[in-house]
């Protein structure tokens, strides 16, 4: 999706980060005192959400830059750390949460390299390793093309060994990353999918073919990389379409370059449901045997996560028993009958993610 | 721009009635009343042009008094008259306003009459003013969503009034048969007028057809025609509460094929601990939660320790293991 208007908020104007985006987007852009005035714009536009793929607002992130990932109460969490560098996405995937978790949703980029300089010195003085990502609430990469944020990263964790950063994404832009000296301290990560549900949900994003091409490229720069299928969406016959999709994982990237393949089903906000009928109405991803979780939020009936994540698990071990497999928000009994364990005690998922980033990044070591 | 009159009955028309929102029928009683004391308020009356085979005064309010006034044969009516010559607009807005005051400060409306009442101010007012309005208007306050369901509903014709009325469709059924097609829509109103059910019930229902279709790629009218769903429906058996379970049982089981062979399985394992009635042990919902729950109903200290026993007994049965693991 193309950027086609640029709002900047006056307190960034004339700073590098905005005018480097000026100068990539060419768009001179209207300056804005308050924020409300976007969201004016964008609410008279039919799509109003799609119209906030195309509209960025360059401005200062207002609250916490570091943030603990919330989780949810009842499933396993990761204990990730998420760095606030931007919002939303310019890809338009029909599950995704973002459409409804910012009201209304809008691109927005933190003018913020000072501040994140001064954070990663403050980690750097701590005792405990940090996993990082900008994933959370954009994709890490759709930054690439018109800033030089990713880079900028990288080079920042280069310099220290307590944190890692991941770049969490579902493009091909990281031609940017190639000459950084990232001292092994970024992975970066794709998000996977059968080539069927990126057809049909993921509109706009990188085909599965070039998002692995894109990872053994990284590889090939000495980046340590890791994968995602988050969601997995159940329906007849997706065991099969997942685990050629690990096949094809092992066909571009050796397993020793993988730090890690998380595996997290679709679920979802009951408020999400409307928004995904009324934006993709040819979609059925909503239309899966879903039950409500004790989170709330709608989840696969139980017998069948485990189901495709058995299939999934024992493909990805069947080619190597040393990447590390872990499931995103799931349950003792799910992890159990899949992996055959369960990181009962509190921290303890975080702990092993931990590791396995310390030894395939060298965290914690003075390098 | 109002006068009050007494206006033939002969002068005002009978066969268009834009601004009756009544619901009520039956004018016995206000027949009897009206012969005993006349008309006490009079009604409200909007001047038109009018022809020589047609009157010239349109009924903004008061439809049953005029209709009281015809069987008990009276010829005049009390009437304030509304002239719409010097600003039509104006006019037309008062009367709207007007029809639908005179009926909501009188009596609590039912949903047809208030849905009514929204679309005939909705020619002429946003819903947004008609929300904020509301307590002037309606005697009560409304929110958009609810005037946006309201204006659906007074759109519709008369058939659908009806069975609103009658408890046969819900507003927020009909709300959620407005995103289909007409056709689709028709299916659905067919439907509900075989087989009667509570108003989530009926969403949920509409909400599985369309949500099976989707699943199995068929299109919504192809299911609907189905043999199976066709059988339920044209079912001949009295109960209307005993379709309305075989259709929603076999929606469930065919929107959730296998959370419904899991309940299943799990009944017949229960089934096997041999606990009767008395004893229910409940899996956590949806079997997603790891808390079983076991109860127990007794009435004397005989039926509390035959209970245990039962209990005691399940302790080292395997189908227990199975059941919970």
């Amino acid at each position: 999706m193309k950027i086609e208007k640029l709002f900047i908020d006056p307190a960034v104007l004339g700073m590098e980060e905005t005018e480097t985006i000026r100068r990539n987007l060419k768009l001179s852009g209207e300056v804005v005192e308050k924020e409300s005035g976007i969201f004016e714009y964008l609410a008279a536009f039919p799509d109003p959400v799609l119209q906030g793929k195309k509209t960025l607002y360059i401005t200062h992130n207002p609250g916490a830059l570091i943030k603990e990932c919330p989780g949810t109460s009842h499933y396993t969490c990761c204990d990730y750390t998420i760095l606030h560098a931007g919002t939303f996405c310019t890809m338009d995937c029909s599950y995704c949460i973002l459409q409804a978790y910012f009201n209304p949703p809008l691109l927005r980029y933190f003018v913020e390299h000072e501040r994140i300089r001064q954070e990663l010195e403050n980690i750097a003085r701590k005792d405990r390793i940090y996993r990082i990502g900008t994933g959370e609430f954009t994709d890490s990469l759709i930054w690439e093309p018109i800033s030089d944020l990713p880079a900028f990263l990288v080079q920042q964790f280069a310099k220290q060994d307590r944190a890692v950063l991941e770049l969490k994404t579902k493009t091909v832009n990281i031609d940017s990353l190639r000459h950084v000296d990232h001292n092994r301290k970024t992975i970066v990560s794709w998000s996977l999918n059968t080539p069927e549900v990126i057809r049909s949900e993921e509109r706009g994003t990188a085909s599965l073919p070039a998002r692995l091409k894109a990872a053994r490229k990284c590889v090939s720069w000495g980046y340590k990389v890791s994968f995602h299928f988050d969601p997995v969406v159940i329906e007849p016959g997706c065991e099969k379409a997942y685990t050629e999709v690990i096949d094809r994982i092992f066909e571009y990237i050796r397993p020793e370059d993988i730090v890690w393949i998380s595996i997290g089903s679709f679920r979802f906000m009951p408020a999400l449901k409307p928004m995904i009928e009324k934006r993709f109405p040819e979609s059925k991803i909503c239309y899966g045997e879903f039950i409500q979780g004790l989170d709330n939020k709608m989840r696969y009936f139980k017998p069948l996560r485990i189901r495709v994540y058995k299939a999934m698990a024992d493909r990805i071990r069947s080619r190597s028993r040393e990447i590390f497999v872990y499931f995103c928000m799931e349950d003792e009994k799910v992890w159990n009958e899949t992996l055959g364990f369960f990181p009962e005690k509190e921290g303890e998922l975080g702990h092993m993610l931990d590791k396995s980033a310390a030894e395939h990044c060298g965290l914690g070591t003075g390098n | 721009m109002i006068t009050d009159k007494s206006v033939g009955l002969s002068e005002i028309i009978q066969d268009d009635h834009p601004y009756r929102i009544t619901t009520a029928r039956s004018v016995d009683s206000l027949s009897r009343s009206v012969d005993l004391s006349g008309v006490l308020h009079p009604c409200i009356l909007l001047k038109e042009g009018g022809t020589e085979d047609r009157g010239g005064y349109v009924v903004v309010s008061g439809h049953l008094r005029i209709e009281a006034m015809k069987q008990t044969g009276g010829t005049l009516v009390p009437a304030r008259v509304v002239d719409a010559s010097q600003d039509r607009q104006a006019a037309l807005l008062h009367c709207a306003r007007a029809a639908v005051m005179d009926n909501a400060f009188s009596r609590p409306l039912d949903m047809v009459e208030k849905a009514k009442g929204v679309a005939l101010l909705n020619r002429y007012m946003s819903l947004e003013e008609i929300v904020k309005d509301s307590p002037a208007l309606f005697n009560e306050r409304l929110n958009l969503r609810i005037a946006e369901n309201l204006l659906t509903l007074g759109r519709q014709p008369a058939n659908i009034h009806r069975m609103v009325l009658e408890s046969r469709l819900s507003i927020k059924t009909l709300a959620k048969l407005e995103t289909f097609d007409p056709d689709i829509r028709d299916r659905f109103i067919r439907l509900f007028q075989y087989i009667k059910m509570g108003q989530n019930k009926q969403l949920d229902v509409v909400v599985h057809i369309q949500e099976i279709a989707a699943r199995e790629d068929l299109s919504i009218a192809e299911f609907m025609d189905s043999e199976k769903v066709d059988s339920i429906v044209t079912m001949d058996h009295p109960d209307e509460n005993l379709k309305s379970a075989h259709l929603r049982n076999f929606l469930a089981e065919r929107r959730f094929p296998e959370k419904t062979k899991a309940r299943q399985e799990y009944r017949a394992a229960l089934k096997e601990l041999d606990f009767g009635n008395a004893i229910s042990l409940d899996p956590p919902r949806d079997f997603e939660g790891d808390t079983y729950r076991i109860s127990f109903d007794f009435k004397t200290a005989d039926e509390f320790n035959r209970a245990l026993d039962k209990l005691i007994r399940a302790r080292y049965s395997d189908r227990l293991r199975e059941l919970i693991k």
